[in-house]
């Protein structure tokens, strides 16, 4: 018990506050509140970590209830709201390339909320001509956890329906294109299968599993979204302006196509005298894209706020 | 000479970005106010006796780091900014400053009547939030609103054009604050092999 007022004084007290990626954390919320009814009863916390690849979920502030049951009962206290917690590095804080790895981290805030994995986990168990069917077909992986595999496979397939194949190839350059299968993971090599036929549109016996038990559970498809984005102000250095919620998560997928393509006309467009190298280019995308994301953050609640718009509306 | 309202106007997303402008009439008759950031470098007391600004008596290149503190604040928050020290920070609107176009940066008289005092200047073609340092020379701690109109800019057109990135910029596309990168620079350098020139006999 104390351990978990602990926890969450670590994710609330003013060195942590201090430093909040709020436009990191944005496209978060955004998904929360088109997953989670009554998602104003959770607030997202970030914990900057000083190793460099923490990026995880915590899901005991968020979905265990017996802590709130005990606190209520003994000492009368109830809680408005729950933090979810999610660390990330502090050095990556302003990576907006890495960050897509968040929308796999709130993908299992999601999961959790549902139950889904849990669900799709008790199928398999429960009936082995699915379960030899997925080792068959390479899903699942004898003596691994299916549970954790499974939980992997949603979160990357929720991650994928927002940002396309923006984090499995992240994952492939990050782990040199692993086929290796480890008891908690899949492989990546796996992981991109299973985003790559999630965005397709091309049917396996666990992704049409998945999405099934995914709508039982929300009532929302798990489908790709539209992830087209004009991002053509970076061109000329100038943040984009973007007009909706869903502009944020389809920045993702266009600033990892920004990193991959050639330079020469950008450089051309803007009179660079200069190569350009690895470090201008991220620094570059990295400004724009948390400048686009504050811009329209600060732009949108001035308008909703301002007293003079609501006089001339009148 | 300054350029007036109906030129900043016509300029304005032409070869003069500014985003974002929430309300319109931060374009005055000859400046621009510009509001105060949420992202900050704060002055703070560390082991260091000295902010070395040299290339001498410590070790190579001396660590602003160590000086300084980061810390950020959302828009309607409030920032204290005591007597002596310094903050650095960006203003909150991103610019893009035409190619014959430099913005001198200096307080609104409001806030200079508070003790406070800034001033810049940023080049033709420069993109990127306009930096700032903000010092208190009063003997009081002010309080100060992130996001409030604290600057002004006023856009002096030069004779010729010039091309900013006629070589790689220390400072480009910034959003953020960043410490001061003198120590990056050849002229230190340079000065630094004159002092043990002289030194090594």
């Amino acid at each position: 018990m104390i351990d978990f007022f602990f926890k969450n004084l670590e994710y609330l007290n003013s060195t942590t506050l201090n430093h909040i990626p709020f436009e990191a954390t944005k496209s978060l919320e955004i998904v929360l509140k088109e997953w989670i009814p009554k998602s104003n009863n959770f607030i997202i916390v970030t914990s900057l970590s000083e190793k460099f690849d923490d990026f995880y979920f915590d899901d005991i502030l968020s979905t265990t209830e017996d802590y709130y049951k005990i606190i209520k009962s003994r000492y009368q206290i109830e809680f408005n709201k729950k933090l979810i917690q999610i660390t990330l590095p502090s050095f990556l804080s302003n990576d907006y390339l890495v960050a897509v790895i968040l929308y796999h981290e709130i993908g299992h805030f999601v999961d959790i909320f549902h139950n889904i994995s849990s669900k799709i986990e008790y199928e398999v168990s429960s009936d082995s001509t699915l379960e030899n069917k997925l080792l068959a077909e390479n899903i699942l992986c004898p003596n691994t956890n299916y549970d954790r595999h499974i939980e992997e496979y949603f979160a990357d397939v929720f991650a994928a329906r927002y940002v396309g194949d923006s984090l499995v190839n992240y994952l492939m350059y990050y782990t040199l294109e692993n086929s290796g299968t480890s008891s908690n993971y899949p492989s990546t090599t796996n992981r991109k299968i299973m985003v790559d036929d999630f965005l397709c549109g091309k049917g396996n016996i666990f992704l049409d599993l998945l999405k099934d038990v995914s709508f039982q559970s929300t009532n929302i498809e798990l489908l790709p979204l539209d992830i087209s984005l004009d991002i053509s102000s970076f061109h000329h250095l100038l943040p984009e302006e973007i007009i909706t919620d869903t502009d944020i998560h389809k920045l993702y997928p266009a600033i990892w196509s920004l990193w991959n393509n050639d330079w020469a006309t950008i450089s051309k467009l803007n009179s660079f005298e200069f190569d350009v190298d690895f470090s201008f280019k991220y620094d570059i995308i990295n400004s724009l894209t948390e400048k686009t994301i504050s811009n329209y953050i600060i732009s949108s609640t001035w308008n909703d706020l301002d007293v003079s718009n609501e006089e001339s509306n009148k | 000479m300054y350029l007036t309202k109906s030129q900043i106007s016509e300029r304005l997303n032409k070869d003069l970005f500014i985003r974002p402008l929430l309300q319109d009439d931060q374009i005055g008759e000859v400046s621009i106010d510009f509001r105060l950031g949420y992202d900050f470098y704060v002055s703070i007391q560390g082991r260091d006796a000295t902010l070395n600004a040299s290339l001498l008596g410590g070790p190579s290149p001396p660590s602003l780091r160590d000086l300084f503190s980061h810390t950020r604040r959302r828009p309607g928050e409030t920032f204290i900014l005591y007597p002596n020290q310094t903050i650095i920070g960006v203003t909150l609107e991103y610019l893009k400053i035409p190619n014959n176009i430099c913005v001198l940066l200096s307080l609104r008289s409001s806030y200079s009547r508070l003790g406070l005092h800034t001033e810049a200047l940023f080049q033709p073609g420069y993109v990127g939030c306009l930096s700032i340092e903000l010092t208190n020379i009063n003997k009081t701690p002010v309080k100060i609103t992130v996001g409030a109109r604290i600057f002004q800019g006023r856009l002096v057109e030069t004779y010729s054009m010039s091309n900013y990135f006629s070589k790689k910029r220390k400072y480009v596309c910034q959003t953020k604050p960043k410490l001061s990168a003198l120590h990056d620079g050849p002229d230190l350098k340079i000065l630094k092999r004159y002092y043990d020139s002289i030194h090594q006999n």
